[in-house]
């Protein structure tokens, strides 16, 4: 009969010390509820800002809605030369130059616009809109590298009057993250 | 030099005996670690640490809820612990305990911690090193890394490179007792299968940019198994290997499953490679299809503006960041990738103690803490730099003193040249190395060692070679030395070529 390789009395004295070890750990397991909870401080997720143009805080002019997959990239005022105008930079997905023009177009046709004028070099078209004195004007162009398989498909301009915060007390409407009105010396966040 | 070397083999004679030196040596590491550890007590987490424990605190919690007999809050725990998917839980797991015990465990504790869990993961690597490859192997890692300061100062980091290169080096062992098992004929057995298999996932789970080595490592031990048994072994090796699989998969796929539920997309183990080729490689002011919000850092920006795209077209944000990167990456030329590719050879390389200015107290660390990170930042150099020339040495030389030491030079060379993928397809940073520091460390002792059998100071071992079969192993393993050697040498020309060009 070979030698077991742990003398009895020693495989005893590991038993006993195994049995202790789970116990320990069993109690501190049904005992941990008592300790109190751990607070992770969430930083490497933090919560995505709506939508530029769902919060209504800088709505399109007659409330136009964009029915478009699309992200806005940066929103703000420039000086043009009939005076201050808010232009809008975004892009849209999952559809080519033409139907995405054609999509922003009935937004605001939809709410009473009527196209003026319509231009197309080739890469960018653009069309402008009137409602009154109200003027819009989109431009829109494919992005170079992408195609019917990207997601993302091309760049879009809307020049739009100046429009106020619909809620300037909202903390939301004044978080760059989701109006994508950048302040030129934003300090790095999340 | 050879004076300077003369000198040294002068005081190796006067060592006691390598079990006693080993002893003493675990003494100095623990010195080492005690008078580190005041230059880390008050020092928060920096960085990618507060994502590994956010999820220890996250899993803490669930555990504490599951202990309870209550549902785990599954938000917190998707926040945190899958978070955007860019790290590997492991930490986490090894932090958990601690969170679980002391929810509100602080800096001092964590860190404390951390010391203890890797400092029983040293003794464990250094015992089994001394077992598989005798007690002048285990010195040799208890110098280099276990004396080398700041390796010793990451001990303390909740980052999980320096875990996962000790339990590469377990693995590395093991496989080295296959291996022996191979020469005699005899198939790996059960054990070793189970053993490799834990491993593995252990590895991978600490640090996902191991899974190259790992997958490496897998297919050359099954191959040569296969290679070298006959008839029911080979089947045996077969088993060993499938069981080896089936633990690495199972143990795996919990995570990739839990991972690839939250992000909404197949996720295996992390989802950071595209974001990390797009802005190492890439061009940055693309990797958004033009430029990402102004407001953020790096690895941010791009993932709020992916969630946005994911959000406005109903797909994953995994798959919008790897559109993203395939978008970013369109004109990248290959003297481009290469001269970033140096880039990161030299953040990864040589800057081994960049991290003591990362990791400080809050408000500083006061005159005698910033002399202390001084000492610890020369006297790593003072080690690591002549160490990594050896290693550079390494990569281009041959061990032929014996089978084992060819052996050990195959082994070392494929995971050193593993791990140096990294830098190919990632930004690389200070801390990079402490997962291929224990190689490091055998890397230039088998240099030193090939030199000192060489100009005849140490005796010559026995070549191992008994058999005929052992006289074709080596052959072969010569030949794939050969073959390493020759492509470590070719990728090093390619890349100073990028750097003079």
């Amino acid at each position: 009969m070979p030698t077991p390789a742990v003398a009895p009395r020693q495989r005893r004295a590991r038993v006993a010390v195994g049995v202790l070890v789970a116990l320990a750990v069993v109690a501190v397991l049904l005992l941990s509820h008592r300790f109190g909870r751990a607070e992770p401080t969430d930083n490497y997720r933090p919560p995505l800002p709506p939508d530029a143009l769902a919060t209504g805080c800088y709505p399109l002019p007659g409330g136009a809605e964009l029915d478009l997959a699309h992200q806005v990239r940066h929103d703000g005022d420039v000086d043009g030369p009939e005076g201050p105008r808010r232009e809008l930079r975004g892009q849209y997905d999952l559809v080519g130059r033409d139907e995405a023009m054609a999509r922003m177009v009935e937004a605001f046709t939809s709410v009473g616009f009527a196209e003026q004028s319509r231009e197309d070099d080739g890469d960018t078209l653009s069309v402008s809109l009137a409602d009154g004195a109200t003027t819009v004007r989109i431009s829109a162009a494919d992005l170079p590298g992408t195609d019917a398989e990207t997601l993302v498909r091309g760049e879009f301009v809307l020049d739009l009057p100046v429009v106020a915060p619909a809620r300037p007390d909202d903390p939301l409407c004044s978080d760059p993250k989701s109006t994508k009105r950048w302040d030129p010396d934003q300090e790095p966040t999340r | 030099m050879s004076a300077l070397e003369t000198r040294l083999v002068a005081l190796a004679r006067r060592l006691p005996p390598p079990p006693v030196l080993l002893g003493w040596l675990v003494v100095a590491h623990v010195v080492m670690k005690v008078l580190l550890f005041p230059l880390v007590t008050s020092s928060p987490p920096h960085g990618d640490e507060q994502a590994y424990l956010n999820g220890g605190m996250a899993l803490s919690n669930a555990i504490r809820d599951l202990a309870a007999f209550t549902a785990p809050d599954r938000a917190e725990l998707d926040r945190n612990l899958v978070a955007s998917g860019w790290f590997m839980p492991g930490m986490s797991i090894v932090t958990a305990p601690l969170y679980l015990v002391l929810p509100d465990a602080g800096p001092a504790l964590v860190r404390g911690y951390l010391g203890l869990v890797t400092l029983v993961l040293h003794v464990v690597v250094l015992r089994a090193v001394a077992r598989t490859l005798g007690h002048r192997w285990a010195v040799v890692l208890a110098v280099f890394p276990g004396l080398v300061p700041m390796w010793v100062f990451f001990t303390y980091g909740a980052w999980g490179d320096l875990a996962a290169g000790l339990v590469l080096v377990l693995l590395v062992l093991r496989l080295v007792e296959v291996f022996r098992a191979l020469r005699r004929d005899a198939a790996p057995t059960w054990r070793d299968g189970t053993a490799i298999g834990l491993l593995s996932v252990a590895a991978l789970y600490l640090r996902s940019s191991t899974v190259i080595l790992l997958a490496g490592l897998g297919v050359l031990t099954l191959l040569t198994a296969l290679l070298l048994l006959r008839g029911r072994d080979r089947w045996r090796a077969v088993g060993a290997s499938a069981l080896a699989g089936v633990l690495f998969v199972a143990l795996l796929a919990p995570w990739s499953a839990y991972a690839s539920s939250v992000l909404g997309a197949r996720v295996i183990t992390t989802t950071t490679v595209p974001t990390v080729k797009a802005n190492t490689f890439g061009d940055r002011e693309q990797v958004c299809f033009g430029e990402c919000d102004p407001d953020s850092t790096l690895w941010f920006r791009p993932l709020r503006y992916a969630r946005e795209v994911g959000r406005a077209t109903g797909t994953s944000e995994v798959e919008v960041l790897q559109q993203m990167s395939d978008h970013a990456l369109r004109d990248v030329t290959v003297g481009g990738y290469l001269d970033q590719v140096d880039h990161n050879l030299v953040a990864y390389a040589l800057q081994p103690a960049v991290f003591v200015d990362h990791v400080v107290p809050e408000d500083g660390r006061g005159p005698v803490g910033t002399v202390w990170g001084w000492v610890v930042m020369g006297t790593t150099w003072l080690v690591y730099f002549p160490t990594l020339l050896l290693v550079a040495a390494f990569l281009v030389r041959v061990a032929r003193r014996s089978l084992e030491a060819r052996l050990l030079d195959v082994l070392a060379k494929l995971c050193l040249g593993a791990l140096l993928v990294q830098p190919f397809v990632h930004v690389a940073g200070g801390r990079y190395w402490t997962t291929a520091a224990p190689f490091f460390g055998i890397a230039a002792a088998i240099v030193l060692r090939e030199r000192m059998i060489g100009t005849g100071r140490a005796p010559a071992p026995a070549d191992g070679v008994a058999t005929a079969r052992d006289a074709a192993v080596v052959r072969w393993l010569g030949r794939f030395q050969g073959l390493l050697a020759v492509a470590s040498a070719a990728v090093a020309v390619v890349l100073l070529a990028a750097v003079v060009i």
